[in-house]
């Protein structure tokens, strides 16, 4: 079964969805997405507008002030609306997450199909171009190329991408070597094909959908490490609303008004976990035995 | 149940709901096994010869298997009323099970020798109804010393026509071939002196050549142990070559049951005939072969009425509305098919 | 001498190395020989005529696959010599291989894993074609039309894909895609193997129509000697590599004259219980193909084998006419 197919065809949508719905875990967690991605969505298509309150907006008068009815999540230490400095602050971070995965898996896809299906020398030179990264742990790495970037969003960015590929490159080079072995890619051959050919309409296509699955679940991996990165002060600046940024400007808040800094790391934290229930149960969902 | 009957089996359905529908894989089996025979279970694949096969050693997994109806009789009990512990008595001692890959069957850490160990160490603690004196020695899993292996263990391996037992017994799977495998399960089902023997498609992945000497073997040990065997089999020609008896499987249901000769030489029911018309074979010359119209249907939606109607030359409308009972037409041979 | 064959096998040897598969194609392997090898096959020779169909039959081991995949050069062979309509093809390079491939073609076992099962069936049946640079989108989609006619398909199939299709049906989508350049060979690797039996006589019957109506010459390649002895004119027998017996069908079948052969056809199950029959014997079980035997292959597990057997190898001679069997004491 593949992504594909799930979309293409009812019945299979069908079967899908009835899975998910049967794992209490895996509904909640599609519920977390799903309220995510329109928020964002939200964000970014209407604007401000969207938002109780202008989120740039600054009022010393109305700093730090609780959660209330006025103010859902309160108000930061300049008075902003964090509510509304949370909505605004979701595209950010959704489109980190798909950038970086959108790009890896086509560069995973691109270096491990070759990788998978030429093997020989190949195969050894790349794989051990993926060593050297995977070597690394990954915050170490992201900050490591971060730093050298200097700060901001597009440099985050490519510093996740720099060492989410390599991920990616493994992952599709075994799905490459198992999808070599089916009698269809032989018959390729013998049609008279090119391995360029073989790979571009024959490997390619049978391995995206375990990596599209895959990547499904890193999206929300991805939102962790960027927030971790604007935290530690690499990512978004002021005065972007980015949610890791807006833990670390009010820890210092923590004692007198916790929910500056603890509203967002929550929310970074729901939505990460949303990711990985949603993501496993589409990976179960799409397990061809498990739809047996 | 008359004394040469082991085990009857009466109006069995049994359905697997899946997602994709409702999978009717037993459509009201009737069957009977005799003692000291070789009955051939033969069918296309999904014709729910191996279901139920499975059933009666109960091994089929409920859910998502549910039985609609039916009994199993075996000594005089119906499986299907037996709690999961009185079941594993049976299974084991009784009744045995073979497969069709010996690879998954067999345990890899362990050497051939503790695993026959294991199965004859099961069934004397199963036959613990026996007054303590019979017990004889407990074997163990592990041998004090590299050459104490139970005699039973080397007679085991001594019937299955091992040349040379002493040393295979202390090998492991991987390192025997598949035939050699094929036996060691045999001699694993075997050891248990059980009533009746399931093969489930047992020579399916191995060669011509050491598919003859397993059936040859399965025959002569029919005879030694006094084991009755169920042979199934999608193979017409292994079922002619092993079985005494042979019952016919389409899509569920029994459609033709008779004495080996007498099937083949006069088959009745329509399937049966076009199969065995369209099996090419070095007996028959090279003429044509008649090939049978149509795909076997699956069993999420079945054809009202006889399941093969849609394919048979023979068809009239009653044979499309009413399902055709295994009736005895001439004695020992039954067909489920209306009569012209 | 007049050349009816098509397709002319001298020598072929195909060895594999043991272990990881090496990029290091087999040159290494004859410079390295005392490398281990797989010898899957070993100085193989025959000559398939055109109309005919050759049956290649074997147990596991045997090399049949192999050799199926040399002659069509799905894989290099170590040494040997492959002439097909009179050109010798053996060491041509890929570019020129290509104009070759349209007229050798093979069908496939597995009707699942043959195709694959993200094409639409009309991708599927013309990848030959444009493999082969045909460009005219008109002309490709007519091709296939015919093909899929041919084989008992209608057009309105081509836009499906592989999983809507039956077993049987999809097999024929094989026989499509082997058919839609017009070759002259085709190589059957276990056509039916994989196939129920009400299927396998429709399949079977069609491909039997097909050689007739397109003058095809089949090498059939199975393990089902029934299959085989239905659809051949003449069959080859292996073991370990190298032919041991070949003759006309009826005569493989019915009078065998080498000892695997003998018990080969003995062990094959008749689905009539009045031809249960004594085996021929057989000992032991096949040896490994990297390590083979000395001399005759077969000696080991032959009742017939003296010292001679041990020692040198017997060649293919023609024993009686168009009968050729490689063995010191054949019967009959």
């Amino acid at each position: 079964m593949s992504l594909l197919s799930i979309l293409f065809e009812r019945k299979e949508l069908y079967i899908t969805l009835r899975i998910l719905r049967r794992n209490p875990l895996s509904v909640i967690g599609s519920i977390i997405v799903a309220i995510f991605v329109i928020m964002a969505l939200a964000a970014v298509l209407v604007g401000d507008k969207v938002t109780p309150y202008n989120p740039y907006e600054i009022d010393l008068s109305r700093r730090l002030q609780p959660p209330s009815w006025t103010h859902l999540f309160g108000t930061d230490q300049l008075g902003r609306d964090v509510f509304s400095r949370v909505i605004i602050g979701a595209p950010i971070d959704l489109a980190i997450a798909l950038i970086v995965v959108g790009a890896s898996v086509v560069m995973g896809v691109a270096v491990g199909s070759i990788a998978g299906y030429y093997g020989g020398r190949f195969d050894e030179v790349l794989m051990r171009i993926t060593d050297v990264f995977l070597a690394f742990p990954i915050v170490m790495l992201a900050l490591a190329v971060s730093m050298a970037l200097g700060p901001g969003i597009f440099h985050v960015i490519e510093a996740l991408i720099v060492v989410w590929w390599p991920v990616y490159a493994r992952t599709a080079r075994a799905e490459a070597m198992a999808v070599k072995e089916n009698q269809y890619i032989e018959a390729a051959r013998a049609s008279g094909s090119s391995n360029f050919t073989i790979v571009r309409n024959h490997i390619v296509p049978n391995i995206i959908s375990p990596l599209l699955v895959y990547g499904t679940l890193d999206l929300g991996f991805v939102i962790l490490y960027a927030s971790v990165l604007s935290y530690l002060g690499l990512g978004a600046q002021p005065p972007q609303p980015e949610w890791g940024k807006m833990v670390f400007d009010g820890q210092i808040f923590l004692r007198s008004a916790w929910w500056v800094p603890i509203i967002p790391g929550l929310i970074i934290l729901i939505v990460v976990i949303g990711f990985s229930l949603f993501g496993d149960a589409l990976r179960d969902a799409l397990d061809p035995r498990m739809r047996k | 149940m008359s004394t040469d009957e082991l085990v009857k089996v009466e109006g069995l359905r049994l359905i697997f709901e899946t997602l994709y529908g409702t999978v009717k894989a037993l459509s009201g089996v009737d069957l009977t096994i005799k003692r000291r025979e070789v009955l051939g279970l033969v069918g296309e694949s999904g014709c729910g010869k191996t279901v139920l096969g499975l059933s009666i050693i109960g091994l089929l997994p409920i859910p998502p298997g549910k039985i609609l109806d039916g009994k199993i009789y075996y000594q005089g009990r119906n499986l299907l009323e037996l709690s999961d512990k009185d079941m594993e008595k049976v299974r084991g001692t009784g009744i045995t099970m073979i497969f069709q890959e010996p690879m998954t069957a067999l345990n890899p850490v362990f050497t051939v020798g503790d695993q026959i160990t294991e199965s004859i160490k099961v069934r004397s603690e199963r036959s613990s109804e026996r007054p303590h004196r019979e017990k004889a020695e407990k074997p163990r899993m592990r041998p004090r010393s590299k050459n104490s292996w139970s005699n039973e263990v080397i007679e085991a391996l001594k019937l299955v026509r091992i040349s040379d037992p002493q040393s295979i017994v202390r090998r492991y799977p991987h390192e025997l071939s598949g035939g050699m495998r094929q036996r060691v399960m045999t001699a694993m089902a075997l050891a248990a002196k059980p009533s009746l023997m399931i093969a489930d498609e047992p020579t399916t992945a191995v060669d011509v050549t050491t598919q003859a000497q397993v059936l040859k073997l399965m025959r002569e040990l029919m005879e030694e142990v006094n084991t009755s065997i169920l042979f199934i089999s999608h193979d017409f020609g292994v079922i002619a070559e092993i079985s005494d008896r042979v019952a016919v499987m389409y899509a569920g249901n029994i459609v033709e049951e008779a004495p080996v000769y007498e099937l083949f030489e006069s088959p009745l029911h329509p399937y049966t005939r076009a199969l065995l018309a369209s099996l090419p074979s070095v007996a028959s010359k090279k003429k044509g072969l008649e090939a049978i119209a149509g795909e076997v249907p699956s069993l999420v939606a079945l054809p009202p009425g006889c399941a093969f109607h849609p394919r048979c030359r023979r068809a009239k409308k009653e044979c499309s509305l009413v399902v055709p009972k295994l009736t005895e037409v001439s004695p020992n041979h039954k067909v489920a098919c209306l009569p012209d | 001498m007049e050349n009816r064959a098509i397709l002319n096998v001298d020598g072929l040897v195909k060895h594999f190395p043991v272990g990881r598969t090496s990029f290091l194609e087999d040159i290494s392997s004859l410079i390295r020989k005392s490398a281990r090898v797989v010898h899957a096959v070993d100085g193989v020779s025959f000559e398939l005529e055109k109309n005919e169909t050759l049956g290649l039959v074997g147990e596991s081991g045997c090399g049949k696959t192999t050799l199926a995949r040399t002659v069509l050069l799905l894989t290099r062979p170590t040494t040997g010599r492959i002439t097909f309509e009179g050109t010798d093809i053996t060491r041509l390079k890929d570019a020129d291989l290509k104009k070759i491939r349209n007229k050798m073609q093979i069908v496939f076992q597995d009707p699942f894993s043959s195709l694959d099962p993200r094409m639409r069936t009309k991708d599927i049946v013309t990848e030959p074609l444009v493999a082969s640079g045909v460009k005219d989108k008109n002309a490709i989609m007519k091709m296939a039309g015919e093909a899929l006619e041919s084989v008992g398909l209608k057009s309105e199939h081509l836009d499906r894909f592989p999983h809507e299709f039956s077993g049987g049906q999809r097999q024929r989508i094989g026989v499509a895609r082997a058919l839609v350049t017009k070759p002259r060979l085709m190589v059957l690797d276990e056509p039916t193997s994989s196939l129920d039996a009400s299927i396998q006589a429709q399949v079977l019957g069609l491909l039997r129509s097909l050689q007739n109506e397109f003058e095809l010459s089949y090498l059939l390649i199975s393990h089902n000697v029934n299959v085989v002895y239905y659809m051949s004119n003449r069959i080859a027998v292996m073991y370990l590599g190298k032919i041991v017996e070949s003759a006309d069908a009826d005569n493989i079948v019915n009078k065998p004259m080498h000892p695997y052969t003998a018990a080969l056809i003995s062990a094959v199950p008749r689905p009539n219980p009045k031809l249960r029959r004594e085996l021929v014997e057989i000992k032991g079980e096949v040896p490994s193909p990297i390590n083979p035997p000395s001399g005759c292959r077969y000696h080991p597990r032959c009742p017939r084998a003296t010292e001679k057997c041990a020692l040198e190898e017997p060649t293919l001679v023609e024993l009686e006419k168009n009968h050729f069997v490689a063995c010191y004491h054949p019967l009959g």
